[in-house]
């Protein structure tokens, strides 16, 4: 199991854009119905993009609904990255969370749900990232997964925390349980290298990470994490390569095509012309 | 003071953990902070009670067999009683762990798992399960986990999710000393032409199948070991004593007696099952000897698979048929090439040396509240420094119970916190606002420099009196108005004080996001006297940066809120004031915009040659036409916002940038690893209480206090 070369990233159908929030405002507002999401995954299907990457936003389910309804982009492998983070938040601020999670662990697999919750009510809370992915996961049911990341606020607060045992489970759980690739998305590439390489031991993870021309959220510097990518320790997908649009394409595409130890590109756009030109130039 | 559990006695003459003992204490660094080696009696009398610098404490039990557990109980019993670092070889007694620390919480242990002792093949099934407890205690509750050998590293992580540091045994003791040729006359031993092995007479260590393999294929083999010392041992004796090919001999105790039948062994036959890293085998290794090994991944890692393996008699019989010099010159300097490297007594005290200083750092960095906040600035912290110099105060037990399940230190108040004996260089306050005053109040009266989430208190004679104690005692505080970190406000305050577009006259600024949503009047959320409501949640991060960007507030003109859900609290609030500059400001705080998928802060600002308009995330730059600017300025005005490189992201740089901040001031070192910020960028209490002042006066204008 492995990765296309470019992986297709749906920043754009949740309204982020890191560079501009009034950019990110107006994706907002256009993704807002499945069919104008369906017609942006099914440029980059078009343009040859077999990878698709996505948080496990609600905004998606709908989409996904009708793509498995219409057996539409057959080959497309899907690749969710978990938790979406301003679900549960937003849970929170509402006083709902207990509800939101009770709901979702209602059409999650049982025995899954008793094992999790046994084992977090003994004090291991390994089983609680097992609930988490059960639940995550449940809007991608029919779908082909072919890796499970987990997202960097999760993972960086993991690693903050030196939640190893947590970290390894998940990793056996993704490999063992559900044969799809584990992978991490991560803002800290040395430190995660060392975390899962040295720490737990895993050969080879897959780590996604900003990796782009300016340097840009690439910690502690753009130095040390083009170095890690070249170390040949873990695959790298490369992410933000455009920095959310602020930089050069032209710039940003000669730069990633010269770097060393990048396995995969992942980039999100809702324009077809951007979309086939990307991939034509990261993909070749 | 280092205690040493587990060993029979000194000077080594027993198995691995004695020699272990031996060589560590002939650091000067370890012996220097005083060692308690707990011995059998009658071995602690025969050295004299002291052996090369370290005390030898006798215990009146015997170290072996099942005694051993109450041996290794009664002197760690002891050792906690002494206090300090308890280092403890083996896992028969470390069931006694969880209470030990229970007992004597600032005493710390070290646990060396020495191999997997339960899976011995000579307990019975109760013994196994009793063992494999006490394994399961020593990984839950040690301080610090050592295993001698990768594959054992590998079965803690698999079996119990916990780290164990990798210590390997040296194996060099013996490199330099003569060899004592009288063993050969001694035991009747032939000169050359043999095989070797060497080992405790235990099931596990698989005899039988070794003589059975010599037996059947005819060649001479010398084994060393206690054969009267066990019934199996002396079975074995009796029934393969009698194949002129085997001489069982031993037990030989002289370093320079093994060692001179070791130099004359053309092969070395290796049976031990039990991990991890034997002795025997990287003493063999040290001296050159090709091996067959048995095949168990503990072996495989000690000789990097550069042996040979066998699994059963057949295999060891294959093996024999099949010995050729060309292998055996080739796996001997292969041997000898990762002994060198690996297996080092220098190596193994420097390791020892390293992690007992590490695990005997005190936490120094208190985190006081173990929610949102708290955790996020404990994981920052944590990467910053290290999870041993950090500690937690939380009051709620299932908070702080998590907590601990990732080994961070933790206290249920802050009394107990200050009062636990430790050097605290700094502690940072992420708890409601309510309790922000008396928890300041502690820290500063103790002169321990503070970090305080925003907004200081609620009332500005609360600010008034911190800020008074801050000044008499003269510790350092920083309030947590993170905002000004943001990349795109550090330069858009530059572009204010470089005057280059001249005064700012007048702004817009809006802070806008989906806190409250839907109508929740329970907490403290949604009461504005108990600090919740927009204006105490937005409120300081807005009000902050606009004096922070133009000045002191002169006055404020008007003020308004609004109600959306909140029925005991304002859900939006809208500010027009004036700077002690002149310029004219106009503040729009809400925080039920469903729109917004996270709070924005955006600026428009009207200067005297030109508008900027700056959020989160940019800054845009608008100069009257007719402007000339020089290249210099221009740069300045139009160079792309770049987030400042941090040491670990978490959230966004600006919760590490302030923290990074914080740290070094409080150091004084550098922690951070981008160019400085602007020493204004962080904010002091009297910011702090600046900004209460504005808040208390916009409450009493709008009738919220």
């Amino acid at each position: 199991m492995s990765f296309g070369k470019v992986i297709f990233g749906d920043n754009q159908f949740l309204g982020i854009n890191h560079a501009d929030p009034e950019k990110a405002k107006l994706f907002q507002d256009r993704f807002k119905s499945a069919d104008a999401i369906i017609e942006v995954i099914g440029w980059a299907y078009q343009a040859g993009v077999r990878d698709f990457m996505f948080t496990t936003h609600g905004r998606l389910d709908g989409a996904f609904r009708e793509i498995l309804r219409s057996r539409m982009f057959p080959e497309m492998n899907y690749v969710p990255c978990l938790p979406d983070t301003y679900k549960y938040a937003n849970a929170l601020a509402e006083g709902s969370f207990v509800s939101v999670i009770g709901k979702r662990l209602a059409s999650s697999s049982k025995l899954g749900v008793l094992g999790g919750l046994g084992r977090a009510a003994i004090g291991d809370l390994s089983g609680l990232m097992q609930l988490l992915v059960e639940v995550e996961l449940l809007m991608t049911r029919g779908l082909r997964v072919n890796g499970i990341f987990l997202h960097n606020v999760i993972f960086d607060l993991a690693m903050g925390l030196h939640a190893t045992t947590i970290l390894e489970r998940f990793h056996r759980y993704v490999e063992d349980k559900l044969f799809a690739i584990p992978g991490y998305i991560t803002l800290n590439h040395p430190q995660a290298q060392k975390v899962l390489c040295e720490d737990i031991g895993i050969k080879l993870p897959w780590l996604c990470s900003n990796f782009n021309v300016a340097g840009f959220r690439m910690n502690p510097s753009l130095h040390a994490v083009e170095a890690s990518f070249a170390n040949g320790l873990s695959r790298n997908i490369a992410m933000s390569i455009f920095a959310s649009g602020s930089l050069n394409p032209q710039d940003s595409i000669t730069y990633i095509k010269g770097a060393v130890g990048v396995d995969a590109m992942l980039f999100g756009s809702s324009r077809q012309a951007n979309i086939f030109a990307n991939v034509k130039h990261l993909g070749s | 003071m280092l205690h040493i559990v587990g060993v029979v006695g000194l000077p080594a003459r027993y198995g691995g953990f004695e020699t272990l003992v031996d060589r560590l204490i002939e650091s000067k660094e370890i012996v220097s902070k005083g060692v308690v080696v707990y011995c059998e009696e009658a071995v602690a009398r025969e050295s004299g009670y002291i052996y090369k610098g370290a005390v030898l404490r006798p215990i009146g039990w015997r170290a072996n067999g099942w005694q051993s557990v109450i041996y290794d109980s009664y002197a760690m019993i002891l050792s906690s009683f002494r206090g300090g670092a308890v280092l403890i070889l083996g896992t028969s007694a470390t069931l006694m762990l969880p209470l030990l620390r229970l007992l004597f919480p600032r005493v710390r242990y070290y646990v060396n798992m020495g191999g997997i002792e339960w899976k011995r093949a000579k307990w019975g099934g109760v013994a196994k399960l009793v063992l494999k407890i006490n394994e399961w205690a020593a990984a839950r509750f040690a301080h610090v986990l050592i295993a001698d050998n990768e594959g054992l590293v590998e079965y803690i992580r698999h079996q119990y999710g916990v780290h164990a540091d990798y210590i390997p045994y040296g194996g060099d003791q013996l490199s330099g000393k003569d060899v004592d040729d009288r063993v050969f006359s001694d035991w009747s031993i032939p000169f050359d032409e043999f095989d070797m092995a060497l080992s405790r007479a235990q099931v596990d260590n698989n005899l039988e199948l070794i003589l059975d393999a010599y037996v059947r294929t005819g060649r001479k083999l010398v084994f060393i070991s206690n054969w009267e010392s066990t019934a199996y041992g002396h079975d074995l004796k009796a029934r393969y004593g009698k194949h002129t090919n085997l001489y069982l001999v031993g037990p030989i105790y002289e370093a320079t007696q093994v060692k001179a039948i070791r130099a004359r062994a053309r092969l070395y036959i290796h049976g031990h099952s039990a991990g991890g890293t034997n002795p025997t085998l990287v003493d063999a290794m040290w001296m050159g000897l090709p091996m067959f090994v048995f095949d168990v991944s503990f072996n495989r890692h000690t000789t990097e698979n550069n042996a040979r393996y066998f699994s059963n008699v057949s295999d060891l019989v294959t093996l024999l048929e099949n010995y050729d010099q060309a292998w055996a010159t080739n796996c001997k300097l292969a041997l000898q090439e990762v002994a060198a490297r690996k297996f080092t007594w220098r190596a193994v005290r420097s390791r020892y040396c390293e992690i007992v200083q590490k695990a005997s750092t005190t936490p120094t960095v208190l985190v006081i509240g173990g929610g949102k906040m708290g955790l996020s600035h404990l994981a920052i912290l944590s990467k910053l420094l290290s999870r041993e110099d950090m500690a937690l105060c939380e009051q709620s037990y299932l908070i702080r119970y998590g907590y601990r399940q990732f080994k961070f230190c933790t206290y249920a108040n802050l009394n107990l916190a200050l009062n636990s004996g430790n050097k605290w260089v700094a502690a940072v306050v992420a708890t409601p606002t309510m309790s922000h005053y008396s928890i300041v109040k502690s820290l500063l009266e103790q002169s321990i420099p503070c970090f305080v989430e925003k907004p200081l208190t609620l009332s500005d004679t609360k600010s008034t009196a911190l800020l008074e104690i801050q000044k008499t005692t003269g510790t350092f505080a920083q309030l947590g108005f993170v905002m000004r970190f943001v990349a795109a406000f550090v330069k858009f305050r530059s572009i204010v004080k470089s005057n280059i577009l001249g005064v700012p006259l007048s702004y817009k600024a809006e802070m806008k996001g989906n806190v409250i949503t839907k109508a929740d009047n329970n907490g403290w959320r949604t009461i504005f006297a108990e600090g919740g409501g927009c204006l105490n949640e937005y409120g300081p991060h807005l009000i902050d940066l606009c004096r922070h960007f133009f000045g002191n507030v002169k006055q404020i003109e008007s003020s308004s809120v609004q109600r959306t859900f909140s029925t005991a609290a304002d859900d939006a609030v809208d500010i027009a004031w004036v700077h002690s500059s002149g310029c004219v400001g106009q503040l729009s705080l809400d925080w039920c915009d469903a729109s917004k998928r996270k709070s924005l802060i955006s600026f428009e600002v009207k200067f005297e040659r030109g508008i900027v308009v700056a959020n989160n995330a940019d800054v845009s730059v608008e100069v009257d036409i007719g402007v000339v600017l020089p290249p210099d300025q221009h740069a300045l005005l139009f160079a792309p916002v770049l987030p400042h490189p941090v040491s670990y992201y978490l959230r966004g740089e600006e919760y590490t940038l302030q923290l990074e901040v914080f740290l070094e001031r409080v150091l004084s070192r550098k922690i951070g690893v981008g160019d400085a910020l602007p020493a204004e960028t962080a904010a002091s209490l009297a910011d702090g209480l600046e900004v209460d002042k504005l808040i208390n006066e916009i409450a009493l204008k709008t009738g919220l206090a």
